[in-house]
Parts: C-alpha cells; structure tokens; sequence
C-alpha cells in the first residue's frame, strides 16, 4: 500500500464507519486531516479548491458537534453530529471522486510532505511506493521487502525521508520529460 | 543382527524409542535454525545498507535522467557527488 491507497483508506474508514462511533469517526477526521492541509496548501485548481474547502467546513462542523457530544444535552448534539457527519461524508466522497483520476498528482504531492517530515505516516508506506516505482534493481527491491518488518520498527525514518525526497525528484523529471516530448 | 525396530531390544531398553525422537527432534531443529535464521543472516546485507543501496538505484536513475542536459547541471551534480561518496563510481 503506497502513499496515496494510504490517503484514500483513512477516506474509506471514515465512509465505512458506523455513525454511531462518533468519537471513532472524530479520530479518523483528525488522522485525514494531516493529509488534507498538505494537498489544501499544494492545490491550484479550482474545482478542486472548492470541494477541498467544503470538506474543511464540514469537518470542523463536525468537529464541535462531536467535541460537545459529552456534555450537557449529550442526545441532542449527538444526533447534531450525525447529520454533520453525513454532510463530511457527501463532502469526502465527491473529493474521492476527483483523487480517483489524479493518483500521479496527488502522489507526489504527499512524497514531497513526507521528505520533508511535514506528513507523519509510517515508513512502510514509502517503501510500498518505492517498490512498486520499477525504479530499483531486482535485487535492492526483494532486500527491501524482506527489511520493510525492521523500517517499521524505526523511529526517527530520516534516511527514509531522504530516499523519499530522491523518488519525489525523479518523478518531477520525469513529468518534465513528457511535457516535453 | 539387532536391529532398534527388534521388539526384544525395546523391551531391554524401554528409552530407546523417546530418545531416538529426541535426536530426530535436534536435529531437525538444527537444520530449521541454519536454513531459517543463519544462512539468511550471512547473505543478506543489513537494514543500514540496503537503504544505501536504494539510494544507489535512485541516485543512478536521477544521474541518467539529467545527464547531459543544461537545465540540469546542477541535479546531475549533486546526484553524480552523492554517488561518489556512497562508492558507486
């Protein structure tokens, strides 16, 4: 699972979820976040802005609806944050529409924050991208997969935000090759 | 000939048979460990250069994809200096 299926399963468990769960579904929204300010500050398009936007603000009306669920009225503002939710969900589920056509795009856009350290994700998930990128010789990529258990493992991931910020650079050449040609 | 199947010999020495599975056992065992565990361990390089290695492979790739190129002088540079201090050159 690379960088971008990591992207869009933390959409899917929010749409999978069950409403009820909203404390769950609070975290998840957090966990998305980080993604989505990254892609929100890289993002020129239009179209794209504006579902970007919506989905901020129905994601902070969700936010407080389920931040006051444990208060006083806990009934009210719980079905409060259901409708909400529903309204992130229609939100989240157009923006995954839109992310389906653009998985090269988007890609490097996540690489360049996780070289940066600016996106917290694991490891692993970078080296499912390296893999899968055809750029390693056979040999580096099957010693890879069998050390991806140990990269899990580290806690301070600087040489693999280094190898990350070398494959960003590589696709940006190659996306100004086939400008060019 | 005695043979260890000969039923008057276990009935001499009713350990026989628990020892000779236990013998089996070792080394059966041996041979899982030094297939498993050891062998890996002495071909395989360890996590530090493995990451060496894929840098190697990216830095490769860059080095190609500028070589020659005027706008790239630089990337084509750094990559080419990198490779160098990593021993590939």
């Amino acid at each position: 699972m690379g960088i971008y299926d990591e992207f869009l399963r933390r959409i899917d468990k929010i749409l999978e979820v069950e409403e009820e769960k909203i404390e769950k579904v609070l975290d998840l929204w957090i966990n998305l976040k980080e993604f989505l300010l990254i892609i929100r500050s890289s993002c020129s398009e239009p179209k794209l802005k504006k579902v970007i936007e919506e989905v901020f603000t129905s994601g902070s009306r969700f936010e407080i609806s389920a931040a006051a669920c444990s208060e006083p009225l806990k009934d009210e503002w719980q079905s409060i944050a259901k409708i909400d939710l529903r309204r992130l969900r229609e939100n989240l589920l157009a923006l995954r529409k839109i992310f389906e056509k653009k998985r090269e795009k988007l890609e490097e856009v996540l690489l360049e924050a996780f070289a940066k350290a600016k996106l917290g994700i694991s490891p692993t998930v970078v080296i499912d991208d390296l893999i899968e990128s055809g750029l390693l010789s056979k040999s580096t990529a099957s010693y890879l997969r069998l050390e991806s258990r140990e990269i899990e493992k580290w806690k301070n991931p600087d040489e693999i935000r280094r190898i990350a910020g070398l494959l960003f650079q590589i696709r940006r050449l190659r996306d100004a090759e086939e400008r060019n040609s | 000939m005695l043979s260890v199947f000969n039923p008057l010999l276990l009935k001499k020495s009713p350990m026989l048979v628990p020892i000779l599975v236990a013998l089996a056992a070792v080394w059966y065992l041996m041979i899982w460990i030094l297939i498993k565990k050891l062998i890996p361990k002495i071909d395989r390089p360890n996590l530090k250069q493995v990451v060496k290695m894929v840098e190697r492979d990216l830095l490769r790739e860059i080095e190609r994809r500028t070589r020659r190129k005027k706008k790239y002088t630089k990337e084509w540079a750094e990559a080419k200096r990198r490779l160098e201090e990593i021993g590939d050159l």
